[in-house]
């Protein structure tokens, strides 16, 4: 009883821990997305240039100047969260009245600058991230083996999206996001910056996006591209989960990785395009997203 | 008109006021091309019920909205006590001691009764503590978990009220809160302001129910396609009930 439909079980699940650590790398990203569309209803088409910023500040801080790790995973998000929080202050508050259009297009130019930014300085082959000391080498869990730093991969960005969560729903900053969510000239009327929570949360969902960079580093190669190739699916999933819903993007993360992982091992020619296939008939079906509140469009 | 008349009719108009707390002058508002106040005049005394009557579309439910600051535009004078509050951003106008209830009653659907209770920031010592809220809304205690949307309408009201009494605020702006509910709720809601009065808040509400406002305000402004084309004291406003029903539509 070691097969199903003729694959190994280990096989099965060493694609289900893979598809899970993808799932990860999406919850951490399209909760951000989600969060900044939710309450900026702006579509930030930078989140995996951030992402990819992340990884890249990380690598920097560790080869020029021997920060470490674990420092990097506290610095760097505080970093370029900054950086989120300065170019929303700085332009994309600017936008806020028009077309939201405006606000896709900014972002996306500014994915081209930073994109082109980090490829003139380093190339675009990538540079390494040594997995840290204490994260090295695997466990033997008996039906499979399993490389530490992966389930690390694992339980810090659950830690990081059930800290996102309770912050959202169960403190009183929360309540101010969600309130300015919902109506935001009321709340504003009461005497709640909004503007400066709009900064807020940019910056956090910033933070988050190169919060899942300084992950990343050690897995995939650092490279300029690594944020496009992943941030396509975490729109798509953004869409499936249902704009705007924090929960639901990241249970929907969470099961688009595993699904994807299982694709692979089933009719691994459609593991690229299963997503989308979800996403159309999601669409279809169910337009608000499989969370999605209604009204939320 | 005899010389008589002239003096009654001069007396519900020019009847010195208390002192004004709020002070409206000249002021314009527009969403996009289309102007929705023309030069709105009025004034609240401090510690006085104000209504402002008015068909549907007149500009009420804009006026309100102009000095909270969250119209696309406009110009003029908000004075509050003293203060300008036209140039403020919308947060520092709720800081300076105002509060306003939507006719939409506001009550966000992802925050819990004690979340919507919590949510506007304390902007000056003397508002209502939580426990005493709650004191006065047994409902809102026996729901707080519950989502804010989840109430009755008449508990949503209630609920909108208090939570601007938290604040601190001595200014009430009120649009409609007898707005589709039930006639007991109604007298409610008509204790509760009386209540207020006599605890030294100042209240200009917008109200249809033109009964209502009669036993309840001191002074009433009419609007009409963006002005105050008439104003009448409490008494003024008895004697003139029938002719301004038919004004009203009502």
């Amino acid at each position: 009883m070691s097969e199903i439909f003729g694959m190994p079980l280990s096989v099965i699940a060493g694609q289900t821990m893979l598809g899970l650590v993808n799932g990860c790398f999406y919850a951490v990203l399209s909760l951000g997305l989600a969060l900044i569309f939710g309450l900026l209803r702006i579509v930030n088409f930078a989140h995996g240039a951030f992402f990819m910023a992340g990884a890249f500040v990380a690598w920097m801080l560790f080869h020029f100047f021997g920060v470490n790790y674990w420092w990097s995973m506290l610095l760097v998000p505080l970093m370029v969260g900054l950086v989120g929080a300065l170019f929303e202050r700085t332009m994309l508050s600017r936008l806020r009245r028009l077309d939201p259009i405006y606000g896709l297009l900014l972002t996306f130019g500014l994915v081209l600058v930073l994109e082109g930014g980090f490829r003139l300085l380093f190339g675009s082959s990538g540079k390494p991230y040594p997995v840290p000391d204490l994260l090295k080498g695997t466990v033997q869990l008996g039906f499979m083996v399993l490389p530490i730093y992966r389930g690390w991969v694992i339980v810090a960005a659950l830690i990081a999206c059930a800290l996102s969560w309770w912050v959202i729903e169960r403190t009183p900053l929360g309540a101010q996001l969600r309130a300015a969510t919902e109506k935001d000239a009321l709340t504003q009327s009461f005497g709640i910056n909004v503007p400066r929570l709009l900064t807020l949360t940019y910056g956090a969902g910033i933070g988050l996006a190169a919060f899942a960079g300084v992950l990343a580093a050690p897995i995939l190669h650092v490279n300029p591209s690594m944020g496009s190739d992943l941030v396509i699916v975490v729109f798509a999933i953004v869409v499936i989960g249902g704009m705007g819903s924090i929960f639901g993007s990241i249970v929907t993360a969470l099961g688009i990785g595993i699904i994807e992982g299982w694709t692979k091992v089933f009719y691994s020619e459609a593991s690229s395009t299963i997503i989308f296939v979800l996403m159309a008939m999601v669409l279809l079906l169910r337009p608000r997203g499989l969370f999605g509140r209604e009204g939320s469009s | 008109m005899s010389v008589w008349h002239r003096l009654t009719w001069a007396a519900h108009r020019t009847q010195p006021m208390a002192e004004s707390l709020l002070q409206i002058k000249e002021l314009r508002a527009w969403y996009g091309p289309s102007q929705a106040l023309h030069g709105i005049e009025l004034d609240v005394p401090r510690g006085e019920i104000v209504t402002l009557l008015g068909r549907n579309g007149a500009g009420k439910s804009t006026l309100l909205k102009s000095v909270m600051g969250i119209v696309p535009r406009r110009s003029g004078s908000i004075r509050l006590d003293g203060r300008e509050l036209i140039d403020l951003p919308p947060h520092r106008i709720g800081h300076a001691g105002v509060a306003y209830c939507p006719d939409d009653r506001g009550i966000y659907a992802t925050l819990t009764v004690r979340e919507n209770l919590l949510l506007p920031p304390v902007v000056a010592p003397g508002g209502m503590s939580e426990a005493e809220l709650m004191g006065l809304f047994p409902n809102l205690e026996a729901r707080k978990r519950s989502a804010g949307t989840q109430l009755s309408g008449g508990e949503q009201q209630m609920l909108a009220i208090a939570r601007i009494l938290r604040t601190g605020a001595r200014v009430l702006l009120l649009d409609e809160p007898t707005e589709g509910l039930a006639p007991v709720i109604v007298e409610r809601i008509g204790d509760l302001l009386q209540q207020l009065k006599q605890r030294g808040y100042t209240i200009l509400l917008v109200e249809q129910n033109l009964q209502f406002a009669a036993e309840l305000a001191d002074r009433h402004y009419l609007v009409e396609t963006g002005r105050v084309v008439d104003h009448y004291d409490r008494a003024a406003l008895v004697s003139n009930l029938q002719q301004l029903a038919s004004r009203l539509g009502v």
